[in-house]
């Protein structure tokens, strides 16, 4: 009894902060639970007329009807292919130019450097999709300088070759973003105890030395723990925006990947609970993967992030 | 660093080598985005011919003032900035206020309001159940569609409450004992000591309502609502298909037959505008995303 007392005292100190989080608890509901619950249209056949309660238990129809079509083979690949480019391929980059960039010793080149290379980062992927249809077109920078190297004999249609696709996804990937996830590296160098540089520069250690076995140690607890989130990613962290924003007829059989999918099955076709379906099988892979690099984590490193 | 005065050749080349790729390296940072501002300041037909790397072959205004006299394009403007500048003005004090709230040690619930928060970062209803849900709340075909499903963020809420959790506490005691409620503690003492925060969180939700198109795509119909970028997808889309297939469709005969200029002459000078701000303001900005995702990482 007097333990209920003491809490109603307080609920009625602290009433304006509870106040406060009203309003977000109500938008959380609304935005993100009510959503959550209407995941069950995966197993319904969803009309808008009868609302989510309404409609009829349909059970696995969908995933089966998803597991059976001989056109998702094509849409798994892509997402897949573009994943693993997009989190593990492309991983070593943002190191190696931190590294790099670490060993200039003039500190105004290395400032502005730094500076430029976060550029892209603030251009949206509308504008990077935009800018790659005049880099990338015939008469373009890109097919002028291979030519001018001599990679090319005559003007390339990239973004007309299905097999460029994923290539060029790669590469617009480290335009816009080598410099801003280097950033992370930076900062654990910038953490690095300099007495260990002086020591080793008395016992003669050269300048590769000290990247192998002082700099690069020092960061690599840095390096595993976005190694397990890139990996938690592998399978789902293709590119929605470039895949959908640089796709044409007759790239699409190579950009066309799960998040395109859903969009264009679910939205433009209406066929809402099979979209839904597939979406939460890729949410469910998601979360597996993301649970599974934790848990090897916490066993290899004791790193983890729950 | 220390200065060698007993340099290998080695280490010497590797010292000119690094030098010079990383000076590529800022050639081609930079160079893809100078080839697009030139471009889009020379006559859209002579650029498809190509063969311009440095300068502009036929200097022209055009583009821009194409851009700033179609109507169209001036709403889709109006309304970039309206939910830009409302957007952030609401989502930041928003967030801040519940972030104010669960960052105070006693407040009892505290467990439960976080829970209930940080449970949304991992899990989500997904496109389809978010758009059925949009549709049944009224929100299709209207402008607070751009601004309420962006009210909060949990990760956002988190970089305020690690910060608000620094604050001394007897910052705010004083103000207690003179009988001031919490509501008026937040905006009278915490808010002004804490605008750094506010400042980053703002810069993160401007620049994402800025670029934001995938909400006017899906769940707006009306040229009234009509965003920038949105705009800009619209016409890349038609552009894609019709650059490849050459098929013409009635968007982009509409487009042409009001605007002489090329479409990709017109789409670059819209992306220069819309980049512009962005890119003005970068050299400020850089430090706030800096900051937040440093903070962002050290709790993570």
């Amino acid at each position: 009894m007097q333990k209920v007392n003491i809490i109603i005292k307080k609920l009625k100190m602290q009433k304006y902060l509870h106040i406060m989080t009203i309003p977000t608890v109500i938008w959380l509901i609304i935005f993100c639970y009510i959503p959550m619950y209407g995941l069950q249209i995966a197993f319904k056949n969803f009309m808008f007329n009868k609302g989510i309660l309404g409609s009829a238990w349909v059970g696995l129809k969908h995933f089966i009807t998803f597991f059976t079509d001989p056109y998702i083979k094509n849409v798994l690949i892509n997402t897949f292919a573009l994943s693993v480019i997009r989190s593990i391929l492309i991983f070593p980059i943002p190191i190696i130019f931190a590294l790099l960039l670490n060993e200039v010793s003039n500190s105004l080149f290395k400032k502005i450097t730094q500076t430029i290379s976060y550029l892209p980062y603030f251009i949206s992927w509308v504008m990077v999709a935009i800018m790659a249809n005049s880099w990338l077109s015939t008469t373009g920078f890109i097919n002028k300088l291979m030519m001018f190297l001599g990679i090319i004999e005559e003007p390339y249609l990239f973004l007309g070759t299905p097999n460029a696709f994923w290539w060029i996804a790669m590469f617009l990937e480290i335009w816009k973003t080598t410099g801003w996830s280097s950033i992370i590296f930076l900062a654990a160098i910038s953490g690095i105890d300099q007495e260990m540089y002086e020591s080793s520069f008395i016992d003669g250690a050269n300048r590769f030395q000290r990247i192998w076995y002082i700099t690069l140690p020092s960061i690599l607890g840095t390096i595993m723990i976005l190694l397990i989130l890139t990996l938690s990613r592998v399978l789902t962290s293709a590119n929605f925006e470039v895949s959908y924003l640089l796709s044409n007829p007759l790239n699409f059989s190579k950009s066309d990947i799960l998040a395109t999918y859903i969009l264009r099955i679910g939205i433009s076709l209406g066929r809402y609970s099979y979209a839904t379906a597939v979406g939460l099988l890729q949410s469910v892979v998601a979360f597996v993967l993301l649970f599974a690099a934790n848990f090897g984590s916490k066993k290899a490193t004791d790193i983890s992030f729950f | 660093m220390i200065a060698g005065n007993n340099k290998s050749l080695l280490e010497k080349t590797f010292e000119s080598l690094n030098y010079l790729f990383l000076s590529l390296f800022i050639f081609f940072t930079l160079y893809p985005f100078y080839y697009c501002v030139m471009l889009s300041f020379n006559d859209g037909k002579d650029a498809e011919s190509g063969g311009i790397y440095f300068w502009p072959r036929l200097f022209t205004l055009e583009n821009y003032r194409r851009v700033f006299s179609d109507p169209y394009i001036l709403v889709g403007f109006r309304n970039s900035i309206l939910r830009t500048v409302i957007g952030v003005v609401l989502a930041v004090f928003f967030t801040a206020m519940y972030a104010y709230a669960v960052s105070r040690r006693d407040l009892l619930f505290k467990k439960v309001y976080l829970t209930i928060g940080i449970i949304t970062m991992y899990f989500g209803g997904g496109l389809i159940p978010y758009y059925i849900l949009i549709n049944r709340i009224g929100l299709i075909d209207n402008f607070l569609v751009y601004i309420i499903p962006g009210l909060f963020s949990m990760s956002n809420a988190i970089l305020f409450i690690t910060y608000f959790r620094d604050i001394p506490v007897s910052l705010e005691e004083s103000a207690k004992i003179d009988g001031a409620n919490d509501i008026y503690i937040f905006y009278k003492i915490i808010f002004p000591v804490s605008l750094p925060i506010f400042a980053c969180i703002a810069l993160f939700i401007g620049v994402s309502q800025w670029n934001s198109w995938f909400d006017t795509m899906l769940y707006t119909n009306s040229d009234n609502l009509e965003t920038l970028p949105h705009l800009m997808v619209k016409i890349l889309n038609t552009q894609n298909y019709m650059n490849e297939m050459a098929a013409k469709s009635q968007f982009v005969e509409d487009i042409t037959k009001r605007i002489p200029v090329t479409t990709n002459s017109l789409l670059l000078a819209m992306m220069v505008i819309t980049a512009f701000p962005i890119i003005v303001l970068y050299p400020f900005l850089q430090k706030y995303f800096i900051k937040g995702i440093m903070i962002g990482s050290i709790k993570g």
